[in-house]
C-alpha cells in the first residue's frame, strides 16, 4: 500500500462521514441542505482552534467540533425547518455563505485565507498518529462509527419517524408526531456528525483554510449521497469511493489543470442530472414508489 | 449623508438587478413550483449570448442584446421542456428536480468557463458608460438604464399577468394548478411560458452586470439564491412582493456597508433573511407556507 492509496482511503473515510451524515438529511428526512461544507469547516476550525489556543488534544477537539457544529445547524433549522422545505434549500446556503464569510473575515480568529498551520497530530493511549497508514485506521474507524450510529438511529423508531415525515408530513403530524421537532433533531445530529469530519481533516492535513469549504464542496458532498443511494446507509461509501477516485484518474489524462478543474464539476453535475433520469435512487438504492402521475 | 446617498442610488441599482431575478424566478417557482436553480445559468448564458453577438458577429450592442434576450428566453423554455418535463413524466419527486437542476447549472457554469475561460469578458458600451453625476450622487447612464428598464419590465409583467388571456391563465395555475387543468388549461404549456418569461427577465439582468463590469461564468449561482431570498420575503406567489423583496436586498446590502466593513455585504442579507423568517414567514404580501402544506 503507497503512501499516495493511503490517502486516497483517508479521504473516503472523512467523505464517508460528511456523506452519510448528510445522507440522515437528504436520503431520510426529505430536507435538502447546501450547507454541509460549512459544517464540515466548522468543524475543521472549532477543532483546530481547540487545538492551537486551548491546547485541546484531538479527542476533546472532536467532541467541540460536534458540538459547535450542533448548534450552528440548530441556529438556522429552528427558524427555517418550521416552514415548508424549500426554505431551507436557501437557509442552508445562507449558513453557507455567512459560515464561509466568518472563515475568510474573522481574521484574529481563524487567520482569514492565509489559514491555520501547525494544528497537531492526533494521539491515541500514547500513540502519535503521525503517517498516512495509521490516519487510515482511524478514519475508517471513524467512519464505521458514524455508519453504526446512523445505522442505529434509521433503523430505530426514531428512524421510521423520520420517513413517515418525508413521505407525508400532514399523516405524521395527525398520528400526533411533532414533525418540527424531529426535523430539527435530525439536521442537529446530523451537523454534530459532519463537523466530526471536518475535526478528522485539520489534524490530518494539519493545515486548514477557507478554500475547503466552500459551496462546491457542499454541492460535491451532496452527489456523493445522491451517486451512491439515498436511504441506503453504505450509499455514501460506495459514492465517496467512486467519486474520490475520478481526479485520481483525470490527473493520469494530460488535462492542465485550468481544465481539469471544471471538466470535473462538469461530470458531477452530469452525473446528478444523469442519475435522476436513470436511477434517482443512487447506485445502491431501492426503488421507492412513486407518486400517481 | 453623501456616503449615505451614494449607498442608497448604488444599492438601488443592484436591487433593481435582483428584482429582475426575483420576479423571474417567483413566477417560474410560483407557476411550476419548481425550485429553478438553473435560472442562474440561464442569467450567465444570457451575458455570454450578448458578448458573443457583439464580439464575435461583430453585431451592434441593441441587436446584440435583443438577440440574447429571446435566446436566453429559449433556453429556459428548453430547459424545463427537455429536462424537467421529462423527468416529470417518469413521475419524478420535486427533490429530483431540483437535482437535475442543480446539476445543469453546475454543468452550464463551468462549460461557459472553460469555453470562454473564468475571468471576465468585458463588452464594448460606449457612451453608456458615461458617468453622471447628481449632487453628491455618481452613476453611469448604465446604472440609470438598469432602473429604468426594470421598472419597464416590472410593468409591463403586471399588465400582461393581469389584462392578456395568457397571463390569467399563468395566475390561474399559480393559483390552483388542478382547478386550472380542470377548465381546460393545459398546464405543459403554461409552464413552457412562465419559463420562457421568467428567463427573458433574467437575461437583462445579466446583460446589464455583464456590460457593467464583463461577463462571468459563476456570478448567476449567487443571484439565482438571493432572487429566491427576495421571492420568499416578499411572499411566494407574488409578483409584487418578489419585486420589493429584491430591492429591499440590494439596497440593504448596500447601506449595510455604511456600518459595517464591506467585505461581511454577502452576510448582510442571509442575516436578515434568517431574522425575517423567523418574524413573517409569508413575507411581505405572500400566502404562509407551512411546513406540513407542500
Amino acid at each position: 500500500m503507497t503512501a499516495y492509496f493511503a490517502h486516497y482511503l483517508v479521504m473516503v473515510g472523512i467523505y464517508t462521514i460528511l456523506a452519510t451524515s448528510l445522507n440522515l438529511l437528504v436520503g431520510y428526512s426529505g430536507i435538502f441542505s447546501l450547507a454541509h461544507a460549512a459544517i464540515y469547516g466548522i468543524g475543521a476550525y472549532a477543532s483546530a482552534l481547540a487545538a492551537l489556543k486551548l491546547g485541546l488534544g484531538f479527542w476533546g477537539g472532536l467532541l467541540v467540533a460536534a458540538v459547535v457544529g450542533a448548534l450552528a445547524a440548530a441556529l438556522v433549522a429552528i427558524p427555517s425547518l418550521r416552514v415548508a422545505g424549500d426554505y431551507y434549500i436557501v437557509a442552508s446556503f445562507g449558513l453557507q455563505v455567512v459560515i464561509l464569510t466568518v472563515f475568510i473575515n474573522w481574521t484574529s480568529f481563524t487567520n482569514g485565507h492565509a489559514g491555520l498551520p501547525g494544528i497537531p497530530r492526533p494521539s491515541l493511549f500514547g500513540l502519535v498518529i503521525d503517517n498516512p497508514f495509521k490516519y487510515v485506521v482511524l478514519s475508517l474507524a471513524l467512519a464505521a462509527v458514524t455508519y453504526a450510529i446512523c445505522h442505529r438511529l434509521t433503523a430505530s423508531a426514531f428512524g421510521r419517524m423520520l420517513r413517515a415525515v418525508r413521505e407525508d408530513e400532514i399523516a405524521a403530524q395527525a398520528t400526533g408526531k411533532n414533525v418540527v421537532a424531529v426535523k430539527i433533531t435530525i439536521t442537529t445530529i446530523s451537523s454534530a456528525l459532519g463537523a466530526l469530519a471536518g475535526s478528522l481533516y485539520a489534524h490530518y492535513i494539519t493545515y486548514i483554510n477557507p478554500t475547503s469549504f466552500t459551496l462546491d464542496e457542499s454541492i460535491f458532498i451532496t452527489s456523493l449521497v445522491i451517486l451512491g443511494g439515498t436511504e441506503r446507509l453504505a450509499g455514501p461509501f460506495v459514492g465517496a469511493l467512486i467519486l474520490l477516485a475520478v481526479p485520481e484518474a483525470l490527473k493520469f489524462l494530460a488535462i492542465p489543470d485550468t481544465v481539469a478543474a471544471p471538466m470535473r464539476q462538469i461530470l458531477y453535475g452530469a452525473l446528478l442530472i444523469l442519475f435522476m433520469f436513470v436511477r434517482p435512487e443512487g447506485i445502491l438504492g431501492r426503488a421507492r414508489t412513486r407518486p400517481a402521475a | 449623508m453623501d456616503l449615505v446617498l451614494q449607498l442608497l442610488a448604488t444599492g438601488l441599482v443592484v436591487g433593481s438587478l435582483y428584482a429582475l431575478c426575483a420576479i423571474g424566478w417567483g413566477l417560474i417557482y410560483g407557476t411550476t413550483l419548481h425550485f429553478h436553480v438553473a435560472h442562474g445559468a440561464v442569467f450567465a448564458l444570457a451575458a455570454y449570448y450578448a458578448y458573443a453577438g457583439q464580439t464575435l458577429l461583430h453585431l451592434p450592442l441593441p441587436v446584440a442584446v435583443v438577440l440574447a434576450i429571446a435566446a436566453a428566453a429559449l433556453s429556459g423554455l428548453l430547459i424545463d421542456l427537455l429536462l424537467y418535463q421529462q423527468l416529470e413524466r417518469r413521475g419524478a419527486f420535486r427533490t429530483s428536480i431540483f437535482i437535475a437542476s442543480l446539476g445543469l447549472l453546475i454543468l452550464l457554469e463551468n462549460v461557459l468557463a472553460i469555453v470562454f475561460t473564468p475571468d471576465p469578458m468585458r463588452m464594448d458600451i460606449g457612451a453608456l458608460n458615461t458617468a453622471v453625476i447628481i449632487g453628491p450622487v455618481f452613476l453611469t447612464y448604465l446604472h440609470i438604464l438598469t432602473v429604468a428598464l426594470t421598472i419597464v419590465a416590472y410593468g409591463a409583467l403586471m399588465l400582461f399577468l393581469k389584462r392578456s388571456r395568457w397571463g390569467q391563465a399563468i395566475r390561474a395555475v399559480s393559483s390552483a394548478p388542478e382547478m386550472a387543468r380542470t377548465v381546460g388549461i393545459d398546464l405543459k404549456r403554461v409552464h413552457l411560458l412562465a419559463y420562457a418569461i421568467g428567463s427573458a427577465l433574467a437575461a437583462p439582468a445579466g446583460i446589464l452586470v455583464a456590460m457593467d463590469v464583463g461577463a462571468e461564468p459563476f456570478r448567476g449561482t449567487r443571484f439565482v439564491l438571493l432572487a429566491s431570498v427576495g421571492v420568499i420575503m416578499g411572499g411566494i406567489g407574488s409578483i409584487p412582493g418578489a419585486m420589493l423583496g429584491g430591492v429591499f436586498l440590494g439596497l440593504l446590502e448596500n447601506l449595510g456597508i455604511w456600518k459595517l466593513p464591506s467585505e461581511w455585504q454577502s452576510a448582510i442579507s442571509f442575516g436578515v433573511f434568517l431574522v425575517f423568517i423567523v418574524l413573517r414567514p409569508r413575507g411581505f404580501f405572500g400566502r404562509t407556507i407551512h411546513s406540513a402544506e407542500i
